[in-house]
């Protein structure tokens, strides 16, 4: 039996236990009202037995069987007695008994004595007790009983469950339907009740009112506070959004986890679509230089400081564009180890300070490279390759100067202009040509120490120079050039002692007639002239 | 003192007005003289015969019934009238047959060997008639 309702379980619980008790009691009742009515049934025999004992002690002493039969006939008139007998000293008299099975009857018997002398026994009245009454007697007192019982327990039932419906289970319905439609954000509450306001009832009502008004007020407050952090997060988001810096956030193995779209219109990927971007590898993505973002990736991860360093990327258009990364190591909120990064679009600068690097090191009339650069390139080089294979070729102009003041600056410079891309042409991409200043240059042929190619250069060069430099449709001017050679390593290792040799050799050159070239071997000059 | 010494004598008197009761029967009929309880027995309808087999028949005297009954079972005679009324509705036992005095008794053992009667001691000399009891 299920039932939605408290009062109906209550109600029936109650029932069940009360019939239960009830059911042992009656038992009990039975049990009690077997043994009494059977004391009563002894009690009623001795009475019975008193009432006609005078007589049957006549009808024993006179062995008179009619006023015997009487006095039987007359017990079994009750309904306790079953049969009845009256005997005398010798015989039974009379013995009868009523028309019914009984089994294990119980006997009473009395002695009869003479009405004329107490001594004299005459004879004896015995009788049976009907047990069968008994058990009815007892029946009827447990069906009485238990008739009152079931009435009782019924009326109480049905009293029990009008006032649970009523004083309990109602007002609890009631009290939950509210709570039930009543929305946390609301301000409705639980009406009082009348005739509970104070008992336990009465009690939670209030109590779930505080908590309803408790929860409003968080509610409320909740309200506010998810109110500012979305506008704070907005805040935040469009400040990540519209930062100048591109942002992003790796997760160990160097892979994308999140990234702002400045990042994107930095490395100019915008036309892609984000997606592809995530759960990919940030350096294979974007880096030129893949080993050496790497590298301080793991600086991060191993250390705790800011790694800060610049990177060229390589555009789809071929173009270079240069950013400045910052990455660090961060903890994020579930305690994940994330390198979190910025990226700065560095191109203008760099290409700027690449601009003053060019100026600083380069002849601004013929774009040559200046002593300071040459020698920086050079100790670079001999740094990087040991043994270096170089060869030095220190040159001066003949005849420059007096084309310079026969014609005047402008042409000099043109000659000038003419002869450094003459000599450039003269030697490979790699190698460094450099004005010395006025008509002096130097060039540094890397990776090249032989004597045979050296002259094969400077021969080169003493030709390419002599042919004349046309001005203008009525001008040309003719200059030569006397060269001095030094290679590694029969002139030295440093940029100093071959500048020196070579600038030896040179001058022989000059004094011996200009126009040629000149390398000391064997412990002298050789000349050769044009 | 003078009351007590009254009363004895008083109750002298009467001890000595209560006769001697002699129960009797036909000279005829051989029995031996019976106890007390046999006479109650026989008297009050218990025994229809006497000891020796014989068929008995009881008679009463108006005259000496009230102090024989009295003697015989020390009981008043409303309740020997009382015992007969209840024993009378079966119509089994019949209370002996009642005679006026000692000569009608005497006269009634005579003819029948079966009598047995009770008559003043004084009388009891007869012939005809065999003494049982002597009621004191």
């Amino acid at each position: 039996m299920l039932s939605k309702h408290l009062h109906h379980k209550l109600v029936i619980y109650s029932f069940c236990s009360a019939i239960v008790i009830a059911g042992v009691a009656i038992s009990l009742t039975f049990i009690s009202e077997f043994n009494r009515s059977q004391k009563n049934a002894v009690i009623t025999i001795k009475q019975l037995m008193d009432t006609v004992e005078k007589t049957a002690a006549i009808a024993a002493y006179s062995r008179d069987q009619i006023v015997a039969t009487d006095v039987i006939e007359g017990l079994l008139r009750n309904d306790i007695v079953f049969s009845a007998a009256i005997s005398d000293d010798k015989t039974v008299l009379v013995q009868k008994r009523k028309p019914i099975p009984i089994e294990n009857s119980t006997q009473l018997t009395r002695p009869l004595y003479s009405p004329f002398n107490h001594q004299q026994l005459v004879g004896q009245l015995s009788i049976n007790i009907n047990t069968q009454f008994n058990l009815s007697e007892a029946r009827y007192a447990a069906y009485a009983s238990a008739i009152n019982a079931l009435l009782l327990i019924t009326a109480t039932t049905i009293i029990l469950l009008i006032l649970v419906r009523s004083n309990i289970s109602q007002p609890l319905l009631m009290v939950s339907n509210t709570t039930h439609e009543i929305k946390a954000d609301k301000k409705k509450r639980i009406p009082k009740l009348k005739n509970h306001q104070h008992n336990e009832l009465g009690r939670l009502i209030d109590d779930i009112n505080d908590l309803l008004k408790k929860q409003e007020i968080k509610f409320k407050q909740e309200k506010i506070l998810r109110k500012s952090m979305q506008h704070m997060e907005q805040q935040l988001r469009h400040i990540f959004d519209s930062s100048s810096a591109g942002l992003f956030l790796l997760n160990t193995a160097g892979q994308l986890i999140n990234y702002n779209s400045t990042l994107l219109k930095i490395l100019h990927c915008t036309e892609k679509p984000a997606l592809t971007f995530t759960n990919k590898d940030f350096a294979t993505l974007f880096i030129k230089e893949e080993k050496a973002f790497q590298l301080m990736l793991s600086n991060a991860l191993r250390s705790n400081d800011l790694q800060a360093q610049d990177f060229s990327l390589q555009q789809n258009n071929g173009a270079t564009i240069w950013v400045h990364c910052l990455v660090s190591k961060v903890i994020d909120a579930t305690g994940e180890t994330r390198i979190e990064g910025v990226v700065f679009d560095v191109t203008q600068r760099v290409l700027h300070e690449h601009a003053i690097r060019h100026k600083a090191d380069h002849d601004a009339l013929t774009g040559l490279l200046l002593r300071q650069a040459i020698r920086e390139q050079f100790d670079q080089y001999s740094l990087e390759n040991n043994p270096a294979k170089i060869s030095v070729f220190l040159l001066d102009l003949d005849g420059f100067k007096q084309a310079n003041d026969t014609y005047g600056h402008d042409v000099g410079d043109v000659v000038l202009q003419r002869t450094a891309e003459r000599l450039s042409a003269c030697v490979r991409t790699g190698d460094l040509v450099c004005r010395l200043g006025g008509d002096e240059f130097l060039i540094i042929v890397l990776n090249n120490n032989s004597y045979d190619s050296a002259l094969d250069i400077a021969e080169k060069m003493v030709h390419s120079i002599q042919h004349p430099i046309s001005i203008d449709k009525n001008l040309s001017v003719q200059v030569g050039v006397s060269i001095g050679i030094a290679i590694t390593p029969q002139h030295g290792q440093t940029f100093d002692d071959l500048v020196k040799s070579a600038d030896e050799s040179m001058y022989e050159v000059k004094r011996q007639g200009k126009n040629g070239l000149g390398i000391t071997w064997s412990g002298k000059i050789k000349v050769k002239l044009f | 003192m003078k009351n007590f010494i009254l009363g004895c004598f008083l109750f002298c008197l009467a001890s000595q007005a209560i006769a001697e009761i002699a129960v009797i029967t036909n000279v005829q009929n051989n029995q031996v003289p019976l106890t007390r309880l046999q006479v109650q027995d026989i008297f009050m309808g218990r025994m229809r015969a006497f000891p020796n087999g014989q068929f008995a028949t009881t008679y009463d005297q108006t005259t000496l019934r009230d102090d024989f009954y009295q003697q015989l079972t020390q009981r008043p005679i409303a309740q020997i009238n009382a015992y007969w009324a209840r024993l009378m509705f079966s119509g089994q036992t019949s209370p002996p047959i009642k005679l006026t005095d000692d000569q009608s008794v005497i006269k009634a053992i005579q003819e029948n060997i079966g009598a047995i009667g009770y008559i003043n001691k004084k009388n009891a000399s007869h012939q005809a008639i065999r003494i049982l009891f002597i009621l004191k």
